[in-house]
């Protein structure tokens, strides 16, 4: 009989520790940023498909928003109907958002140097010419084609990143694989668990990268984070962020940082920038209707959490 | 009357023993530094101090390790964001130049987090 | 068939006088949550060293878990993981015992019973009720307090057990 005592103590340690799986992450450059691929040993093989997933996909959302923004007043422009979707997405958050995120709002963005610099202050005059080119009801929308009404350009970098993502997961199931995560530049999904328990997110310090301001535990979610610190400058001692309000047709140095959890990165994506434009009351509100988690890193550093976020953080 | 024997002290003692083993592997994880160059991981020595040239992988970056940190001294890219990035040390740090296709980061066989947010 | 009736009376007096101490434990609860001295478990161990057949035992163990679940809040809760851990911990008394028993005491007996119903306690949570949580990060500190309680079970018992001669 005292072979089943082995047995037993045997039987305890692969419950203890047998049944952990192992994962591996690969990076590489993509969509502007850093985007790193967690998947469990044996979907390693996996990874190059993914990587050119997400690498036509960039190069689609590129091509389409390049018609767009090339093509002249009136004119009629053919784009693919995902394309369309992703536009109407765009007049979803703008809606929300009662028109302060606006794709077009590139327009006078892009003076300003961003996304990648260098960066400038326009001149008054070149500004206000190009301001009165902004308003996403200048886009017509159609099924197959959209109408430009003024000379504006769109730039959808506040969610197509997370529209990017969502489909490099989903083509991951469709290669059943069922855990991982797709993290490109801190917009991240996390698929499955990770052997029973959920994947720990930590949301990076607005003033240093080195420290958390809060751990999550995530499955089949996504969170993004939006800050005032990764793309900015300063000139005359105001500092220029890379979001801006489409109403005012400025820079929104509101918060430090917008945290957001949600079903899909698009969501998060784009709900992080369209929070980063509201003050706290209608964020409440508006995060309360869609059952998006927040949380909102504030100027002064204070911390609040809205909508169940305190639900998905650990220790 | 005795009432200790020996196999008890074994026992205590060893079940002891290895439940702080436990703990002490938990906490000590193993930190490797890494310079990503165009999707390849070159591993970056963080007790060695000194300064790195890139530039025989067609970089021109300067990496600087120094008292087990690294980062990015030098750079010609445009927007400097990694050199603003700072010291990479700690599990899962990061100092990324995007137009360079460059990056150092810290990985650890236990990561502290499987994904940051930023 | 003598040893029958013989066993039937120290199993039902060891679980009574279990399940009572179990009672008495749970009304002065100690500062730290989760953690009992185990008082409860004395009978237990000196079950290990009065009966020798191991059916009989985990009899006297099923009995004591499934009575005191009975009578406390949250009873399916409760059954599901006292139920496993305490037979799991009886199989490994009973087997140490069996094996070290001119090297042993009740003292080494009671800290593997105590350990082992630990550990079995975190998997069955670990493994049924809350699965996306990380706590067994957490189980060493409790096998070190079950350690410390365990001795101090195993030393009663062992008084206990020299006292009878």
């Amino acid at each position: 009989m005292p072979n089943m005592q082995k047995l037993s103590l045997f039987l305890i340690l692969i419950i203890l520790f047998g049944c952990n799986e192992s994962f591996t992450t690969k990076p590489f450059f993509s969509m502007g940023t850093l985007v790193e691929i967690t998947v469990s040993e044996k979907d390693k093989t996996e990874i190059e498909n993914i990587k050119s997933e997400i690498e036509r996909l960039s190069e689609f959302v590129k091509e389409e928003t390049n018609k767009i923004n090339v093509a002249g007043k009136n004119e009629k422009v053919v784009v693919d109907k995902r394309f369309i979707a992703l536009l109407k997405k765009g007049g979803y958050f703008h809606d929300i958002s009662q028109g302060r995120f606006d794709i077009t709002i590139h327009t006078i963005m892009k003076l300003y140097g961003f996304p990648e610099g260098p960066y400038k202050v326009p001149s008054r005059s070149t500004l206000d010419q190009f301001s009165s080119y902004i308003g996403f009801e200048n886009l017509i929308i159609n099924e197959n084609f959209v109408i430009k009404k003024s000379d504006f350009t769109i730039d959808m970098g506040a969610y197509a990143k997370g529209w990017i993502v969502d489909e490099a997961i989903n083509f991951m199931k469709s290669r059943s694989i069922k855990n991982g995560i797709v993290n490109a530049g801190g917009d991240l999904y996390c698929l499955g668990d990770k052997n029973g328990d959920g994947w720990k997110i930590g949301i990076q310090h607005p003033d240093d990268k080195e420290k958390v301001i809060s751990v999550l535990k995530l499955v089949n979610k996504a969170v993004v984070t939006s800050g005032d610190y990764e793309r900015f400058f300063i000139e005359n001692g105001k500092k220029y962020i890379h979001i801006f309000d489409a109403k005012k047709k400025e820079t929104a140095d509101n918060y430090k940082s917008i945290s957001v959890i949600a079903d899909s990165v698009e969501m998060a994506d784009g709900l992080s920038t369209v929070y980063f434009l509201l003050n706290p009351q209608e964020i409440r509100s508006l995060c309360d209707k869609l059952k998006t988690p927040v949380l909102i890193y504030h100027l002064n550093g204070n911390i609040e959490k809205l909508c169940g976020w305190e639900k998905f953080e650990v220790n | 009357m005795k009432s200790i024997k020996p196999f008890d002290i074994i026992v205590i003692l060893f079940i002891f023993g290895i439940t702080i083993y436990l703990m002490k592997t938990e906490n000590e994880a193993i930190k490797k530094a890494y310079i990503i160059i165009d999707e390849k991981k070159y591993p970056l020595n963080l007790d060695q101090n000194g300064i790195i040239d890139l530039k025989i992988y067609g970089k021109n970056m300067k990496v600087e390790v120094k008292d087990k940190k690294a980062h990015i001294i030098e750079s010609d890219c445009r927007d400097k964001i990694c050199i603003h990035m700072g010291y990479v040390k700690d599990c899962g740090d990061t100092a990324i130049c995007l137009p360079n296709k460059t990056a150092i980061v810290i990985e650890c066989e236990k990561n502290r987090y499987d994904g940051i947010s930023r | 068939m003598m040893a029958y009736p013989d066993n039937t009376k120290i199993i039902s007096i060891l679980a009574s006088i279990s399940i009572v101490l179990g009672f008495l434990e749970n009304l002065f609860p100690l500062p730290i949550p989760f953690i009992r001295l185990g008082i409860s478990n004395i009978p237990i161990v000196i079950g290990v060293y009065l009966i020798k057949e191991l059916r009989f035992l985990l009899l006297l163990g099923g009995i004591k878990s499934l009575i005191t679940a009975i009578f406390s809040t949250g009873f399916i809760f409760r059954l599901i993981i006292a139920f496993p851990s305490i037979l799991v911990a009886i199989l490994f008394m009973f087997y140490y015992h069996k094996a070290t028993k001119n090297y042993s005491s009740a003292i080494s007996t009671s800290v593997i019973g105590s350990v082992v119903n630990i550990t079995m306690q975190f998997i069955i949570i670990k493994l049924v009720i809350i699965k996306h949580l990380a706590f067994l990060k957490i189980l060493p500190y409790f096998i070190l307090a079950a350690i410390l309680t365990g001795a101090i079970v195993g030393l009663i018992s062992n008084n206990i057990l020299n006292k009878r001669g």
